[in-house]
């Protein structure tokens, strides 16, 4: 099996000081799958997707991507993983003052050889390239203004087309619309199915909607404190697997209980829902 | 959603793209560059060519150093030992010097308060008050607090008046810049409510923006009150009591081993100033602003030893019962109105640690503040006298004319000037980018290397640059060369400080964002720090700009070159129209300078 997972992750474990972040994390994502990691902020999924592009050194265990021991590269080698693995931030993270264009091209920096300040500094090819992308995230005609006049929907679809000018195998995201309104959410997330079925890539999405979880992976894969406690398809659930679902991931009993009778009024068919009407459970 | 325009093959090798589709081109929008940013860009060129021209032509070399250093060590195997004045002598000087600045200082800070409020958008009455409150910044800031101390002298006589008002009312200028930026900062809700709940202005101001800005304003002071002790030794050269005066007699007279022994004490006075207003800071404030400084460390370090200490004899004592052994019981919850003498003990704020601490720093602070206006031993009545002197002092220095002077040579002295300004500007800039680059903690490739390139930035810091270009004058003879040096030396000490923290305050995503996408730490730098960090460095390049043309003013009278040497003359042989004109012209230079800078920052945002 381990020749065709593009991530594997065993017995992952990460401190910080007395602080554990995961605990004997572990995780098999094989080539094409759509996965979740679904848990409340500070259950770790953060904290594992910067493992697996090496931001971040494990205390212990391993971290396979692609084939390669993650916190064994270093220099070059690590960079070279790296460009093979998209990462889309929460905070999107462009360069405000840049023009969108520029930072859809900073993600092609790991095949350019030194330092690049200005459009002019990157080849033609590239600029087509990245206009490309920009067309296919709806984003054309806003190439050449700065990053920081484009609304929060709009910048996270530039660090899509970012992520996307790496031609990356892998699409990580973490938390990619927790600073969004609900509409750009649903765009941002449609996107990056679309764009991920289009072009066959691997994606782990740390969310923390359950209902958002359940209607838009394939695959969830559950964390709290740090514990994977959960793995499991998101289709063909039943009720009560859903709830079982809602039980793992949330913490205290008055969230559960709130989740119930949450339930108990407009069932939601986890599998085929829109999002949009999911999203307004969750909300509520 | 548009469809699928640039196809992605799954499985496609890394680093391969799809071919592009040509005809994007096409349907993208054509880049638009402002006409504004190409002027304003040209602008920059264009400035950037004369300073290097003005390097060039300011005729510093290496062989020329070479040169330097032979002279350097002939000067001093003729100058022998270095001498310090006698202990007691030495003693009132250093007084009447701290004195001096600490008065001239908390004069800028008291007047600057108002100052500050009607000059910031926030507080200010009307646009008129905020105008007039912008020009008292600026016009106070342009004129050098020597030529304010030449006026002085005048009107007092000799004492230390002269130089407290000079320095007093120069520094207004860039105390309540920086005020009027703190308030502008501010947080506006607690001022609102203050307002909701109905307050007055004063009750605006008093409980909703002071609390805010203090910490801003304390660090804005101890930071001015440091130059202001740098900058003292050049009023000396006109006639202000103190080190100063002692270290120009002894030039004039050549007793350089006298001369360069006061130097020595003057550059420790300033280092201890500077340490001193660490601890201040750290006092005052409670919290470590930075912690960057290397003074800061010390004090932190000395401050969490005796954290522990305390602790330690506190345990040993068993006056501390471990929190885990005997959790406090919860208060209870009040359902009835507390009792009266309830009340009456909770009126006696406890004596913390914290309080005791504060309410010591306080009053050293006021026995600092009344030492100092003792040791001044300040004329008073002069303040009252002075008045009546005013009109016939006045009438001397309009209208302004460049007396025996041809304006050829006045207008060659200026532009002398400003090329050193130039060229020293332009030396600090490229050095500071590099040091300061590497002195940022996300630019650094380790600790070792950020750490050390702040200390060397704390002890270029360290170095007074009028002491420095006096020593090199005094090395390789008059002339820019030696004034263009110190100054750039001087420079590199501030912008690379300034530099280093503002690409420390950029956003850190952008650069995680780069890292993640495989970019290496030079492209990470060039396009996630550069491009945030632009618009500070192009500031704090013009503020140095700015800042080093009154500096190449000052150089002049201890014999740098410029404009200077022609003011100190004019000064000294009563010719006042021609001071005036002298002072128009630089005023009319640090205005452009500082239009160019709020224009330049504007664009390059």
């Amino acid at each position: 099996m381990s020749e065709t997972s593009v991530i594997e992750i065993e017995a992952l474990t990460k401190e910080y000081g007395r602080t554990v972040a995961l605990r004997e994390a572990a995780l098999r994502v094989e080539p094409g799958e759509i996965v979740v990691l679904l848990g409340l902020s500070g259950s770790g999924k953060s904290t594992l997707l910067r493992q697996v592009v090496g931001l971040e050194a494990p205390t212990s265990g391993r971290v396979r991507v692609l084939g390669e021991e993650v916190p064994s590269l270093t220099g070059r080698r690590l960079r070279a993983l790296r460009s093979r693995v998209g990462f889309v931030f929460q905070q999107f993270e462009l360069v405000p003052s840049l023009t969108v264009l520029e930072n859809v091209l900073t993600g092609a920096l790991a095949e350019l050889r030194g330092p690049r300040l200005g459009l002019w500094a990157y080849p033609r090819r590239l600029k087509l390239v990245a206009l490309g992308h920009l067309d296919r995230v709806g984003l054309l005609d806003r190439a050449y203004q700065r990053a920081d006049t484009l609304s929060g929907g709009q910048q996270q679809r530039v660090a899509i087309a970012r992520a996307l000018m790496q031609n990356p195998e892998i699409l990580l995201a973490d938390e990619p619309v927790a600073s969004l309104d609900p509409e750009s959410s649903a765009q941002v997330m449609a996107l990056i199915r679309e764009i991920a079925m289009d072009a066959g890539l691997t994606v782990v999405c740390s969310l923390h909607q359950v209902d958002l979880a359940l209607s838009w992976g394939d695959r969830i894969v559950g964390l709290r404190h740090g514990e994977v406690v959960l793995d499991t398809p998101a289709s063909g659930l039943s009720k009560a697997q859903v709830m079982e679902v809602y039980g793992r991931v949330a913490t205290s009993t008055g969230e559960l209980q709130a989740i119930d009778t949450e339930l108990a009024s407009p069932v939601v068919s986890p599998a085929v829902s829109p999002m949009a009407e999911a999203r307004s459970a969750a909300h509520s | 959603m548009t469809t699928l325009t640039a196809p992605l093959r799954p499985g496609s090798d890394p680093g391969s793209h799809p071919e592009p589709d040509v005809s994007i081109a096409e349907r993208a929008p054509k880049r638009v560059v402002s006409p504004e940013r190409i002027a304003a860009g040209t602008t920059l060129v264009a400035i950037v060519v004369v300073a290097i021209v003005a390097l060039m032509e300011s005729g510093i070399s290496i062989t020329g150093m070479i040169e330097s250093w032979g002279h350097a060590e002939r000067f001093f195997a003729r100058v022998g030992t270095i001498e310090f004045p006698e202990f007691g002598e030495l003693l009132h000087l250093t007084g009447l010097t701290v004195g001096l600045v600490l008065c001239g200082t908390l004069f800028a800070a008291v007047v600057s308060v108002p100052v500050a409020y009607i000059a910031a958008s926030n507080t200010t009455p009307g646009a008129a008050w905020q105008a007039f409150g912008r020009f008292v910044t600026v016009l106070t800031r342009a004129i050098p607090d020597v030529v304010l101390a030449m006026v002085f002298v005048l009107m007092f006589s000799i004492g230390t008046l002269p130089g407290i008002l000079a320095i007093g009312i120069h520094s207004i200028g860039m105390i309540s810049k920086l005020f009027a930026d703190a308030i502008e900062q501010i947080d506006e809700g607690p001022r609102l409510a203050i307002r909701a709940a109905g307050g007055s202005k004063v009750q605006e101001f008093t409980s909703g923006i002071l609390p805010q800005v203090l910490p801003s304003w304390v660090a804005t002071v101890l930071h001015r009150n440091d130059i202001n002790l740098r900058g003292s030794v050049v009023l000396g050269y006109v006639g202000v009591a103190g080190l100063g005066l002692e270290m120009s007699y002894a030039f004039k007279s050549l007793d350089y081993s006298l001369g360069l022994g006061i130097a020595l004490v003057m550059f420790a006075l300033c280092v201890v100033m500077e340490i001193v207003s660490s601890v201040v800071r750290k006092a005052m404030l409670g919290v470590a602003p930075t912690g960057r400084g290397l003074g800061d460390r010390v004090v932190q370090l000395a401050g969490r030893v005796g954290a522990r200490r305390r602790i330690e004899t506190r345990a040993a004592n068993g006056l501390d019962t471990p929190p885990s052994s005997a959790p406090r019981p919860a208060a209870p919850v009040r359902t009835a109105p507390a009792a009266a003498s309830d009340l009456e003990a909770a009126l006696r704020r406890p004596w913390t640690g914290a309080r005791v601490r504060n309410t010591a720093w306080g009053w050293i602070a006021v026995l600092v503040v009344v030492g100092s206006v003792l040791v001044c031993d300040i004329r008073w009545s002069d303040l009252i006298t002075f008045w009546a002197k005013v009109p016939a002092i006045a009438v001397q220095f309009w209208p302004p004319s460049f007396g025996n002077y041809d304006a050829e040579t006045m207008f060659g002295a200026m532009a002398t000037t400003i090329g050193i300004a130039l060229a020293a500007t332009l030396l600090s800039f490229v050095f500071s980018v590099v040091i300061g680059s590497l002195a940022a903690r996300n630019v650094a490739p380790n600790g070792g290397v950020r750490g050390s390139m702040r200390l060397l930035l704390v002890i270029i810091r360290g170095v007074p640059e009028v002491i420095l270009a006096i020593i090199l004058i005094v090395i390789t003879g008059l002339g820019s060369q030696a004034g263009t040096i110190a100054l750039a030396f001087g420079g590199i000490g501030l912008l690379g400080k300034l530099i280093a923290d503002s690409f420390e305050e950029v956003k850190a995503g952008p650069e995680r964002a780069l890292r993640a996408a495989g970019a290496t730490r030079g492209q990470v730098y060039a396009s996630a720090t550069l491009p945030q960090g632009r618009r500070a460095l192009i500031g704090h390049s013009f503020y140095l700009l700015d800042t080093n043309i009154r500096a190449a003013t000052i150089l002049g009278i201890v014999g740098g070159g410029g404009v200077g040497y022609y003011l100190l003359n004019a000064g000294q042989g009563s010719n006042y129209a021609v001071v005036t004109a002298i002072v128009l012209m630089i005023l009319a230079t640090v205005l452009v300078v500082e239009g160019l800078a709020v224009w330049m920052r504007r664009v390059f945002r």
